[in-house]
């Protein structure tokens, strides 16, 4: 007998598999198990976490097949994304011929590791025939107002000339290209996820035990819920909203801060006779990034030269601006409590604005801000209670009095999709001279990616294709203009899943007895850095089709198994030198001979 | 010339990984660049930056698919980060080597050999010794991808029951028979890891399906049921000798046995008995002043 060749062995059963559809699957009466493994980016080549991810999987695949269930085990590819792009400007070489050419060789090294896939249920995002059910899906959410348009403070990267989500910014920069990101205001195409916040935050508690704890902990964090109250600060005849977690704590409130961006800053500046002061300072902080701005040290402010009234007690308190409240957060209005938060206790020694202890811990308190718990005191009707019945007490009164309400606030923001990218699902909505934004009917789907356009790295190349842009609106037959965004790419694979079990449908994303029979997801494999991204907006997805009456689930996903990193060593030149005691002056031929006396 | 100006010269940074500066400096023994690792590495996700990358496609064709996909489910539960080591995966690759040596050697034997579970439900001795191991590393098995699939367990147990098929001298044709169980069972434990080499073995063992269309072997519990088994005697912490005794036995029948064994017995007779630790089909240990 020969000894063992697997390259022979491995090809044979490969092209024996393959030929005898061993693992084509179809719907059936038999139990059924949906294994799932993350698509891949098609950037060129695979890479070892790549092979780790579908080991895994093929490994569960095969042992379920093994125990008599009909299994789904398919395959696709993350197809739309920037890259692409960045290759047609670096080597003039089209998107679509880059993509194509990378998953034709991307696929045959799968195959070679011998995966169980079903290869007849393969997808491609960038093909019309998904796309187009992107732009119907989005159509849904445009109709019932998921989707809307809104211009916005966005995450604008420089370098890719890009919109990017909450989600993509990285410690301030781009999550890609890792420039640090600017504020620029942009119109937009937005997902309502936000609507959602409470389901999405509910429904984690049936994945518990069946995901790992740390992605739920994750997405929970960032949903972030919290409980709190909405106050009305009047301000000459103006209205300042403010929300706070502290409502116990109203009567400790000196002074009012709007973030510079705020609306009503110039206007209240005027009418305190403090605009010029106050315009040079906004001025100077909108050069700044989001990430500078959450960063800075040094509180710094300007006094509008207007005063509040404290609606708990009455008592005139000055309103300032200042560059630690950030437009973004809450309503862009703080109430400042500098007895009971640090921050503003800063602010209020600096500023000589008055500081006033409302909530009295067991020990007494010098020189900081107390921000625990207490017995109140100077606070009308609630003196003497502790400051956790205060918190549910107060919000109520307010409500009473008429000057706020109990409120539940997220972090969560709605998801900006909107790219200024070629290479991704056209946005199917024109901007019609009369009837402003008209969505494209269904019927007309897909809008299809031109191919007249050219890829110079600045801007929308979608924008240079005038076939395109031009056309005549569907409801009046005007001139009009088509949207030359597109999507995000995690529109596209927030619901891929679905589609893998119908992939050929021509007449819907799915059919409804196919992913009833199929879904949900049992076990989904992947790497845990799609924590809050990917692994939120599916089920988010997933939430919106549910309540079309489409699927049957309301989580996509069963069972998570984060895979963990493919690691090596490595040693660099500095380390290597450092370790050797030689330093960048000596001899090259002195590391060379070190190097064979140390390691030789 | 000054290393600064070499690494210009050479389009090198202080960050780049060594081995590119070994390859411009001629040194082209792996072993400096190994040792270099061993001493001062630090490891980090493989990244095109560092350097620090394995083509899978290269690994592919060193050593098969199988070997790859063995040793990345080998070497660490799945939500664990491993580190990728040379060593490593030629160990997965000798492990083939050895299935595909073992069991290419006894296809003579073993081809015509036809066997019911039924009919092996009832063997002894010998036989009925290594089904014991056979379903016990089955169980084991099935147990660990059951439990959050922790292949890596499970593997050593398929590794395990190779080298105990690899011991067993078949003798007569009750032997043939449960040592073919015992391939078939194995083969079919790796099938979902090392897909293609199981199917080529499946087929030289004269069997018709693919090993990829075959159902999960079912654990026999008339096996792992031995009415014998044997524990380890400690005394006073310190193993002195086995015992083979029935399972489930109990403590009191255990101890007149070691009284009454030549070798154990001179550890207990004539001293007193403190505590007995007895875990049931393992082991125990008695304390004596």
């Amino acid at each position: 007998m020969k000894g063992y060749n697997p390259h022979e062995i491995e090809e044979k059963w490969q092209k024996i598999w393959e030929r005898e559809g061993v693992f084509k699957s179809s719907e059936g009466e038999r139990k059924k198990k949906y294994v799932l493994e993350m698509f891949p980016y098609p950037s060129g080549r695979i890479h070892m976490g790549h092979v780790r991810n579908y080991t895994i999987g093929d490994a569960i695949a095969r042992i379920y097949k093994m125990k008599g269930f009909n299994v789904l085990h398919p395959m696709g590819w993350d197809a739309f994304g920037l890259p692409a792009e960045n290759a047609a400007i670096k080597q003039g070489i089209h998107p679509a011929k880059w993509t194509e050419e990378n998953i034709a060789y991307m696929k045959n090294q799968l195959k070679r590791l011998g995966f169980s896939y079903d290869w007849s249920r393969e997808i491609a995002t960038c093909k019309k025939d998904y796309y187009r059910w992107n732009q119907w899906i989005f159509l849904k959410m445009f109709e019932r107002g998921i989707a809307y348009r809104k211009e916005a403070i966005v995450n604008w990267c420089p370098h890719d000339e890009t919109v990017l989500a909450n989600e993509q910014v990285i410690d301030g920069k781009c999550w890609r290209c890792g420039t640090e990101i600017i504020q620029k205001s942009v119109p937009s195409w937005y997902l309502k996820i936000t609507a959602y916040a409470e389901r999405l935050l509910k429904d984690l508690e049936k994945l518990e035990g069946k995901w790992p704890e740390k992605v739920i902990a994750q997405q929970r964090q960032w949903i972030g819920r919290s409980e709190g109250a909405l106050i009305r600060f009047r301000v000459e005849d103006e209205t300042v909203e403010v929300f706070t977690t502290r409502p116990d704590t109203l009567f400790g409130a000196t002074f009012l801060i709007l973030a510079p961006e705020h609306p009503l800053v110039e206007k209240l500046a005027k009418k305190g006779g403090r605009y010029k002061e106050v315009k040079a300072f906004v001025e100077k902080l909108r050069g700044l990034s989001t990430r500078e701005r959450t960063l800075i040290k040094e509180k710094e402010g300007e006094f509008l030269g207007v005063y509040a009234e404290n609606p708990a007690n009455g008592e005139r308190i000055p309103v300032w601006t200042a560059n630690y409240v950030l437009y973004e957060y809450g309503t862009g209005a703080i109430m400042a409590v500098p007895a009971h938060d640090q921050r503003d206790y800063e602010f209020a020694v600096k500023y000589g604005l008055p500081i006033k202890y409302v909530v009295m811990p067991e020990k007494e308190i010098r020189g900081e801000a107390y921000e625990g718990e207490g017995i109140l005191k100077d606070s009308g009707p609630f003196t003497g209670i502790p400051s956790s019945e205060a918190k549910k007490k107060m919000p109520e009164w307010f409500k009473e009095k008429g000057f706020g309400e109990p409120k539940v606030t997220y972090r969560l923001r709605d998801w900006n999709i909107s790219r200024q990218r070629y290479w991704g699902t056209p946005i199917p909505v024109v901007y019609c001279e009369k009837c402003g934004i008209v969505p494209v009917p269904y019927e007309d789907l897909p809008v299809e990616l031109p191919t007249d356009v050219k890829f110079t790295g600045k801007g929308n190349p979608l924008a240079t294709s005038e076939e395109f842009v031009k056309t005549k609106c569907p409801k009046c037959g005007s001139n009009a203009r088509r949207e030359t965004d597109t999507m995000d790419t995690f529109f596209d694979s927030s619901w891929y899943f679905l589609r893998y079990c119908d992939p050929a449908n021509s007449e819907k994303p799915f059919s409804k007895e196919k992913t009833d029979y199929w879904m949900p997801v049992d076990i989904y494999i992947g790497g845990i850095e799609h924590a809050v991204l990917h692994l939120l907006y599916a089920r988010f997805f997933q939430k919106f089709l549910y309540d079309l009456g489409l699927v049957k689930d309301e989580e996509p996903f069963e069972y998570l198994l984060t895979q963990g990193m493919v690691l090596k060593k490595w040693v660099s030149i500095g380390k290597l030198m450092e370790d050797l005691g030689v330093s960048e002056e000596d001899d090259i031929e002195t590391l060379k001979k070190r190097i064979h006396e140390v390691f030789g | 010339m000054k290393i600064k100006e070499f690494l210009k010269e050479n389009n090198l940074s202080k960050g780049d990984n060594v081995s590119f500066l070994l390859k411009k400096l001629n040194i082209d023994d792996e072993n400096i660049l190994k040792r270099i690792e061993d001493n001062i590495g630090e490891s980090a996700k493989m990244s095109k930056s560092k350097g620090n990358t394995v083509d899978p496609e290269d690994a592919v064709k060193e050593f098969g698919a199988d070997t790859v996909r063995l040793y990345i489910l080998f070497t660490a539960p799945p939500e664990n980060d491993f580190e990728w080591s040379e060593d490593g995966i030629r160990g997965a690759f000798r492990f083939l080597n050895r299935l595909w040596d073992f069991v290419t050697s006894k296809i003579n034997d073993l081809k015509d050999v036809n066997y019911t579970s039924e009919e092996l439900k009832d063997v002894r001795g010998r036989a009925k010794e290594l089904r014991y191991k056979i379903h016990s590393c089955l169980d084991r098995y099935l147990k660990d991808i059951e439990k959050h699939y922790q292949f890596n367990t499970a593997i050593a147990s398929a590794m395990i029951l190779l080298n105990e098929l690899e011991e067993f001298d078949p003798r007569d044709e009750i032997d043939k028979k449960v040592l073919k169980e015992g391939v078939e069972i194995l083969l079919l434990m790796l099938s979902p890891i090392t897909p293609h080499i199981c199917e080529e073995l499946w087929k030289l063992l004269g069997k018709e399906n693919y090993i990829s269309e075959e159902k999960m072997p079912e654990v026999c519990e008339e096996a792992i049921a031995l009415d014998e088994v044997e524990i380890g005697v400690q005394i006073n912490g310190k193993l002195r000798g086995r015992l083979k005794v029935k399972t489930d036995e109990k403590e009191e029948n255990i101890i007149s046995m070691i009284k009454s064994d030549p070798k154990l017995g001179k550890y207990v007779n004539g001293k007193s008995i403190r505590k007995i630790v007895y875990i049931k089909n393992k082991l125990v240990n008695v304390v004596v002043s």
